[in-house]
This record gives structure tokens, C-alpha cells and sequence, in this order.
């Protein structure tokens, strides 16, 4: 019944001498944090000098914030779940049902923001199924969001018949093609919710607990924090947000589709690690996986520009993941 | 996008021969050549997509013209691939072919481009003309298969094989894929007037898949020893079904045409393959960006070929040899229709 | 002794674990301004003892009183509400966190702004600089990280939290068993500045030295039960040894 003392808890000589001697090192993820923003400047930088006609226009600068917005919004959802040590694989499935609720809702003629709300409903449900299961039953986030990315992506095609609905709204797609000030209304949403997050990861007591939870779930407990909470919202919100996400979807491509989209998936688990988020959790920043969505489609729209045939862009892009990741390993 | 740089324009003005800002005009003298083209197809994890990526690629050399061939970051990824044509949409090409995932997914890019005065060419799966046109896009030439009409044809042809009064096993795609239910519901509309008593098993969704589809025919045989002939609603598919275990000699039928299907309808493992040329329409793709950028008269609506290929004519399909080889009969061994190459101007 | 002047007693408490009684009806008390240790065995029951009154246990059977009223805790937020803290030897900061946030972690000071509450960092880190300074524990910032800390600096900030919160009982187990010497003696000198403020501590500790260097009263525990009690001026290391190992008995 005694508790085993834990060498790995003991202290490391010299690392807090070293600390005090240099300030700049004194928080040793200081650097990780920049590095994902080192890198997206690259890639302009690179790119800005391959083409700069075409790179390098507004109009261009333009399509990588556009196609920027949906992707760093299902992030920030996966930010949080990743923040407590777990991970959210149901996003794009739970983002297509969303879709699919959304077009049922646009079917029965129901008011825009009614289906908007219904999606982001149906996404937050699932969620919250996702985080009861991780916390009270204890099964591992990877199996349980993996069989939710099967379940929804399922319920998706049952509800739908497996048949998109044509959603035809002038003010969904104005938002989808309009901007203000050279920067596009859909890039504006994504912001506010980024902004939005960092402010509740680092400014509140929700932020806090989630943080404690992911980085020393035992300990948190001890304090009294309840982890079940904690998980339930974290995965509450990643589907919420898929579920909001879905609704840019359709405004962007003006149909609600019932198959699922694993890129996007894949996307926000890259610019996660890409942002310099821990995936052994604790550890985490809402502005460095946003950079990193940034740089994944500047990566991606400067490959197809500069002509690079698909087959490598695949390569690319896997290159300049494990790339930055192992560099934010090394500076750690 | 209105405020683009001065020094963009003057690039812009430079590349091109001419200015486009009535392009039905001025463009008119531009020669083959000098017509700069972009295509954004589907996925490329699949034969037929890079049937037609040949296609264009090829047809565009013929011309003197280096295509510029994307593909969706992934077969399901909608908007990645709207993101991509807007990518292209930002350079100055004179002519866009596109093929959608779906039939909503690029109607505001093409909606951009249209802005921007530029041409739209639609291959393979249409885009569609509601959506289009809420998003203020344009379509100047639409070439593509018929894949109810292809299924549809697979359905007699076989009943005609199979005799009446039998059992047919139907796989398809991924669920609620468009093609894929045109071709098995042209399959089974086809069966069915040739055969009022034909009964049918399945659909099962094998996601276009090989090793799925052998699977579902595995499950589907033990389940229902009566099935006589298996359809699939593409070639990858029906693969797999022919390496079913109690597969026997029962029939099957794939969609495509993709190299591997000829080579098993030739050692006869299957029965035939309705055989689409994919790359037939990159070429006509190409054609009609040229027609259009040489100010000429674009053919609205062409539908490419499809033929049924089995043992009687698959030695004249084998011998229509690709340069890359995933579509070695890159055109059809009959005669066909193309209303766009005599409207080029040399 | 009179009751009212104990800050904590156990009477007879049991728990046991499926067919392991790790506890078989253990009897022990704590004075404030004392520190009581619990000395043992691996798996005589001491921590399955302590974290019945933490309560991250709950008793099977038996009582906890607290300055003499009897008390039940289902969890152990509710113990803590009723001004028990404990200090564990690993398990106690979240390293990820700050030091203020740890110190502050679960009982933040707030701005509520409906259900969303604003964390007041600069009260919070202001406070928390007052509960290093409270017991004489000197880090370079309260905005470091715990993970850049050395393990005496993290068990003094525990200790600090512990008894920042106007703690009644402060529990203690093996607090310096992953330190070094010179850490151990910092930690020790942090439990005695605790005991002159009053509070009671359980001190779980193989390490009979600073057993009797700290103690005032020890309870021996072995096999599930508490076997002796004593003044920690009335026995010495080998009498300790001999009753842990079974070769001694005493009342």
C-alpha cells in the first residue's frame, strides 16, 4: 500500500542552475512555441521568391486564409482534447454529421441559424458521448473517438440516405466568398474563436483544470479536480466546434455531404504537433497549432502554384510535419 | 482579390499574348500553344482519375501545351480541393478543367474563376447547374460518361449471358457516392427489363475497394449460395469479387476499364468490364479549353463512350497500349464521337 | 488527555480490499503544534491509514473525529474542506502548471462573468508569494514552471499550499524520500516552522532517523494494526526496529 518512490519525480541536477543563469531558456518550450512560426515564414519567404506574382498576391494570400479557416477551427477543438493527453479522431466524422443534420434541418425549411445550431448540437452530443466514455468508463481516447469516427460517419449516411443536400443561401454563401479589409469573413470567424480559446485555456479556471489534468491527471485528482468533467467538456467542445465547423463547410461548398472527410482529420492532428502542442498533454498553446493551419495550407496552395505535381506534394507535406516535429523535439 | 497588385498585372499582361479581358475576342488569334491550361481532378489513388490526368496531360503535349494536372489532397477531401482550385484560380491559365467530388464542391471557385473571366471545362461528374449558378459560375463545356446509361447497358448484356430467373450480387462504392449509385441503379433498371424476375443481393458498399469487395462476396455467397453473377460498380471491385472462394465461373461484371480489369476479362477470371475511357475525356477536356481560348464555338454537353469488353473484343482493347499503362485501351475500340477536335483551329 | 485537545483521532478503522484487510481496526490520534509519525512495514497499512483520512478512502468501518467531531469524507475535497491536507512524495504538483497555479489549483480566485470564471492572476500570484514567504520557502519566480523546480523547492511549494490553506492536519507521506541531504533538511526545517504554527502532522516515514529528530508521538503499525504508541522521548531506533519486525510487543 505504500507509495513507491518514483526516480523519475527526483529532481535533475543543474537544470535549475542553468535555468536561473539564462532567462531567455528559463521556460524550455519557449522555443517550440516559435518554431512552428519560424517555419511558416519560410514557406512564404520560399515560396514569395519561387512566384511572387502569383504567391504573393492579395488575391492569393487571400485563398490560404480561406482555406485556412475551417481547418483551424476543428484544431482548436483538437488542441484541447490533445492538452489533456488524449485525441479527438471523430472530428471530421462528427464535422459530416454535423453537415447532415444541418441539411435535414435545411430540408424541413427551418430558419439557417435553427440548422446552424442543430449541427453544433448533434456535434457537441457526440462529443460528450466521446468524453463519458474516455473518463467514467476509462478507455483509451484513441479507441473510443475511433469507434465515434465510425458511429457518426455511420449515423451521417443513415440519416442522410448517403445523399447530399444542395443547400443553396445567399447569406451562407457570402460569408464563404466575402471579405473585409482583404482579409475574408470565414478567416474572421476562425480568429474569434482562436482568440476566444486562448483566452479560456490561459485565462480561466476551466483552462487550468484542463491544463492539470492533461499534464498530471493523478495529481489533479488529489486537488479535488474531476477529471470526468474536464474530459467531458474538452471532447464537448471539440465536437461542438466540428459541429460549428460544418456549418463553414456548407457555406463553403454549398451542399451538405454525408461522406466523411479524413483530411481534415489528419490536418488538425499535423498542425497540433506542428503548433508545439505536447501530445503527452499539460503542455499547450492555441496560437501555435492556428500558425501551423496557416502553414500547412500556405504549404500546400504554394506547392500547387509553383506546379509540383500532387504524387510530391504528398511527400512535401509529410516531410515538413516529421521536419518540425523532430526540430520541436531537439529544442526541447 | 479587386486589388491586386499593379505589378501583378503587368506580369500578368506580359505572360499572356494578349490581353484577356474580353476573351471571346481578343483571345481569338491565340494559337494551340500558347493556351495555358490547369485541370484539378479527383484523387489520384485511383486508376480512373489518373486515366484522365493521362489524358489531359498527353492530349495538352500533342497541342504543344504543359498542363498543369492537380489532384484533391484526398477522395473524399471536398474542400481541399476547392482550396486547390482556387490555388490555380490566383495564376493566369486561360482554361480550368475540373471534376468535383461532389456536385456542389467547387461551384463557388468556379464561381472566382468566372469572375475572373476565365474558362471552366467540366469532365466526368458534372457539376451542379442550381449550385453553379447561386455561386454566379460558369460551365462553357461539360464531356462525360453516362454511368447510369453504362450501367444500364452491363444490366442487359449480362442477362443475356446469365439467362432469366437468376440471382445477381451488386457492390458498390462508398456510401452515398453518386457514381456509384447510377451505375448500379442503371445496372439493375437494365437487368430488369431484360428479366422482370431477376432478384438482386445487396447493394454492399465495398468502398471501391478490392479487398472489400471480396470480403462482401464471401459473406454474400455464403449467405446466398443462389447468387449466379456478381455486378460491380467499379473494376477494383469486381477484382476482388473474382477472387471470391466459391466464385466458381459465375459471371462478373466491373465498371472502368482500368488495366488489371483487361488482363483478368482476358484469362478470363472476368466476365467483362464496361469500359469507360477516362482518358478520352482529358482529351476532350483539352480540346474544348482550346476551342474556347481560340474564341470558337464550344460544344455544351458531350457524352464519352463506354464499351462493354469481354472475350470477344478484348484482344483489339489490349492493343490500344497507354504510354503509363493503367488504362492500356485509352481509347475505345469502335468508332466515337469527338465534336470538339474538328473545331480546332490550327 | 482530554479529547477536545486532539486535532485528529482514528478510532478502530477498517478497510479492507476484496479479501486484503489492509486495515483490521487501527487507533490513532494527533495533537496540534505536534508531529505524530506513523512508522511500519511496507503494506502494514499505513498509506491505506492515511488516505482513509484524506479521504480518498472511505472507512469500512470505525470513526474520524476532528477536534472531537466525528467527520466522514467521500472525497478528497470534502476532507480538505474540513482542513485536511496532505503532502504526498510524487504525487502532488502538476509539473506543466506554474508554481502559482499549483499552489492555487482547484481553489482559484475568480471573476465570474456568468459560468465562465476569470482567473485573477495577479492576486493569485501575489497570494501565492505571501505562502512561500509565510514558511520562509525562497523560489526565483511564482511564474516558473513547477517542472524547472528541484524536488525540494516542489515539496516545499506543496507544503506550502498544504498549509496556505488555514489547514487544521497536514499528512505527510515520505516527504523527503526522494530527496537529498541537504533538500531533506530544508523540508524538515519547513515541518518544524509548521508544528510552531500550530498545526498537526502525520508524518509517514521509513527513515527512523528523522523520525525521532522530528517527532513528538509515534504509532507503530504493523499487519494492519496499529501496535504501539508512544512518546517519541520515551523509545529509541532499535526499539522501533524490533517492533516493526514482530521481535518486540509493547502496549
Amino acid at each position: 500500500m505504500d507509495t513507491k518512490s518514483n526516480p523519475g519525480s527526483a529532481s535533475k541536477p543543474g537544470a535549475d542552475s542553468k535555468l536561473s543563469f539564462k532567462q531567455r531558456l528559463r521556460d524550455p518550450y519557449f522555443w517550440s512555441d516559435w518554431l512552428v512560426v519560424v517555419a511558416f515564414l519560410l514557406v512564404i519567404v520560399v515560396f514569395g521568391a519561387i512566384n511572387p506574382s502569383a504567391f504573393l498576391s492579395i488575391y492569393n494570400l487571400n485563398n490560404i486564409l480561406v482555406a485556412s479557416a475551417i481547418p483551424a477551427i476543428i484544431v482548436v477543438g483538437q488542441t484541447f482534447t490533445v492538452a489533456t493527453a488524449g485525441i479527438d479522431l471523430s472530428v471530421s466524422s462528427i464535422l459530416t454529421l454535423g453537415a447532415v443534420i444541418f441539411g435535414i434541418c435545411f430540408t424541413k425549411e427551418l430558419p439557417v441559424w435553427v440548422c446552424m445550431l442543430g449541427g453544433m448540437l448533434a456535434g457537441m452530443i457526440a462529443g460528450i458521448i466521446n468524453g463519458l466514455i474516455i473518463s467514467v468508463r476509462k478507455i483509451n481516447d484513441f479507441i473510443v473517438t475511433l469507434g465515434m469516427l465510425s458511429i457518426a460517419a455511420g449515423t451521417a449516411l443513415v440519416l442522410s440516405n448517403g445523399r447530399p443536400v444542395q443547400i443553396i443561401n445567399s447569406g451562407l454563401a457570402n460569408v464563404a466568398i466575402n471579405e473585409k479589409f482583404g482579409v475574408p469573413y470565414l478567416m474572421y470567424i476562425a480568429f474569434a474563436i482562436v482568440v476566444f480559446s486562448h483566452f479560456l485555456l490561459f485565462h480561466t479556471r476551466f483552462g487550468v483544470h484542463l491544463l492539470a489534468v492533461g499534464g498530471d491527471p493523478d495529481s489533479a485528482r488529489a486537488m479535488g479536480v474531476s477529471i470526468v468533467r474536464i474530459k467531458v467538456a474538452v471532447y464537448g467542445i471539440s465536437g461542438l466546434l466540428a459541429g460549428f465547423a460544418a456549418t463553414l463547410a456548407i457555406a463553403r461548398i454549398g451542399a451538405a455531404e454525408p461522406a466523411a472527410n479524413t483530411a481534415i482529420l489528419l490536418n488538425s492532428v499535423a498542425a497540433v504537433v506542428l503548433g508545439g502542442v505536447s501530445l503527452f498533454g499539460g503542455r499547450a498553446t492555441i496560437f501555435g497549432p492556428f500558425v501551423a493551419t496557416l502553414l500547412l495550407q500556405a504549404l500546400s496552395n504554394g506547392l500547387t502554384i509553383i506546379g509540383v505535381a500532387s504524387y510530391y506534394q504528398y511527400i512535401s507535406v509529410g516531410i515538413v510535419v516529421i521536419l518540425s516535429a523532430s526540430l520541436v523535439r531537439n529544442v526541447r | 482579390m479587386k486589388r491586386k497588385s499593379s505589378a501583378v498585372i503587368l506580369l500578368a499582361v506580359a505572360a499572356l499574348t494578349v490581353s484577356s479581358v474580353l476573351p471571346g475576342q481578343a483571345a481569338a488569334k491565340k494559337k494551340a500553344k500558347d493556351v495555358k491550361i490547369a485541370a484539378v481532378v479527383k484523387g489520384l489513388d485511383n486508376p480512373f482519375f489518373i486515366g484522365i490526368k493521362e489524358g489531359i496531360e498527353e492530349t495538352a503535349l500533342k497541342y504543344g501545351i504543359r498542363a498543369n494536372v492537380q489532384a484533391a489532397p484526398g477522395l473524399n477531401d471536398d474542400v481541399g480541393q476547392a482550396n486547390k482550385l482556387d490555388s490555380l484560380a490566383g495564376q493566369n491559365y486561360d482554361c480550368y478543367i475540373v471534376i468535383p467530388i461532389s456536385s456542389n464542391n467547387l461551384s463557388q471557385a468556379v464561381g472566382k474563376i468566372t469572375k475572373k473571366k476565365k474558362t471552366v471545362i467540366n469532365i466526368d461528374s458534372p457539376i451542379d447547374a442550381t449550385s453553379l449558378a447561386a455561386a454566379g459560375g460558369k460551365v462553357t463545356s461539360f464531356a462525360g460518361t453516362d454511368n447510369f446509361a453504362a450501367g444500364e447497358a452491363g444490366g442487359k448484356d449480362m442477362i443475356a449471358k446469365i439467362g432469366t430467373g437468376k440471382t445477381i450480387g451488386l457492390i458498390a462504392g462508398l456510401a452515398g457516392n453518386v457514381t456509384s449509385a447510377a451505375r448500379i441503379d442503371g445496372f439493375k433498371k437494365g437487368a430488369l427489363a431484360a428479366d422482370p424476375t431477376v432478384k438482386f443481393v445487396g447493394p454492399e458498399n465495398a468502398d471501391w475497394d478490392t479487398t472489400k469487395a471480396l470480403d462482401k462476396a464471401n459473406a454474400m455467397l455464403l449467405a446466398n449460395p443462389s447468387i449466379a453473377a456478381f455486378f460491380a460498380a467499379n473494376d477494383q471491385m469486381a477484382q476482388g469479387i473474382s477472387k471470391a472462394t466459391n466464385i466458381g465461373t459465375k459471371k462478373i461484371y466491373g465498371v472502368d476499364g482500368i488495366a488489371d480489369a483487361l488482363t483478368l476479362v482476358k484469362s478470363g477470371k472476368i466476365s467483362a468490364t464496361i469500359s469507360q475511357y477516362p482518358y478520352v475525356m482529358g482529351q476532350m477536356g483539352v480540346q474544348a479549353c482550346i476551342i474556347a481560348a481560340q474564341g470558337g464555338k464550344v460544344p455544351e454537353k458531350t457524352i464519352t463512350p463506354y464499351y462493354i469488353i469481354d472475350s470477344s473484343n478484348i484482344d483489339k482493347a489490349l492493343a490500344n497500349n497507354s504510354s503509363r499503362g493503367y488504362f492500356p485501351n485509352q481509347l475505345p475500340p469502335g468508332t466515337y464521337d469527338n465534336p470538339y477536335e474538328k473545331l480546332i483551329k490550327k | 488527555m482530554s479529547t477536545t485537545s486532539l486535532a485528529i483521532e482514528c478510532n478502530a478503522v477498517k478497510k479492507s480490499f476484496g479479501n486484503v484487510n489492509a486495515l483490521k481496526g487501527a487507533t490513532i490520534s494527533a495533537r496540534p503544534g505536534e508531529v505524530t509519525a506513523i512508522v511500519g512495514d511496507n503494506g502494514a497499512g499505513k498509506t491505506t491509514l492515511i488516505k482513509c483520512i484524506a479521504g480518498v478512502y472511505q472507512p469500512d468501518e470505525g470513526e474520524i473525529r476532528i477536534n472531537g467531531e466525528s467527520v466522514t469524507f467521500d472525497s478528497p475535497e470534502s476532507a480538505r474542506v474540513a482542513g485536511i491536507e496532505t503532502v504526498y512524495q510524487n504525487l502532488s504538483l502538476v509539473e506543466d502548471l506554474t508554481i502559482w497555479q499549483n499552489l492555487f489549483l482547484n481553489r482559484e480566485i475568480t471573476k465570474n462573468l456568468g459560468v465562465v470564471k476569470i482567473l485573477n492572476r495577479a492576486k493569485m500570484r501575489e497570494e501565492s508569494e505571501a505562502m512561500l514567504k509565510k514558511l520562509d520557502v525562497y523560489i526565483p519566480s511564482v511564474r516558473s514552471r513547477t517542472r524547472g523546480l528541484s524536488g525540494g523547492q516542489r515539496q516545499a511549494v506543496a507544503i506550502c499550499r498544504a498549509v496556505g490553506w488555514g489547514s487544521k492536519v497536514v499528512i505527510m507521506d515520505e516527504p523527503t524520500a526522494a530527496l537529498g541531504a541537504r533538500e531533506t533538511m530544508k523540508v524538515e526545517e519547513l515541518i518544524k516552522k509548521m508544528k510552531a504554527q500550530g498545526l498537526a502532522i502525520l508524518l509517514i516515514s521509513h527513515n527512523f532517523e528523522q523520525v525521532l529528530r522530528l517527532s513528538d508521538h509515534i504509532f507503530v503499525m504493523r499487519q494492519g494494526d496499529v501496535i504501539a504508541g508512544m512518546r517519541t522521548k520515551d523509545t529509541t531506533g532499535d526499539e522501533l526496529v524490533a517492533l516493526i519486525t514482530g521481535s518486540a510487543k509493547r502496549g
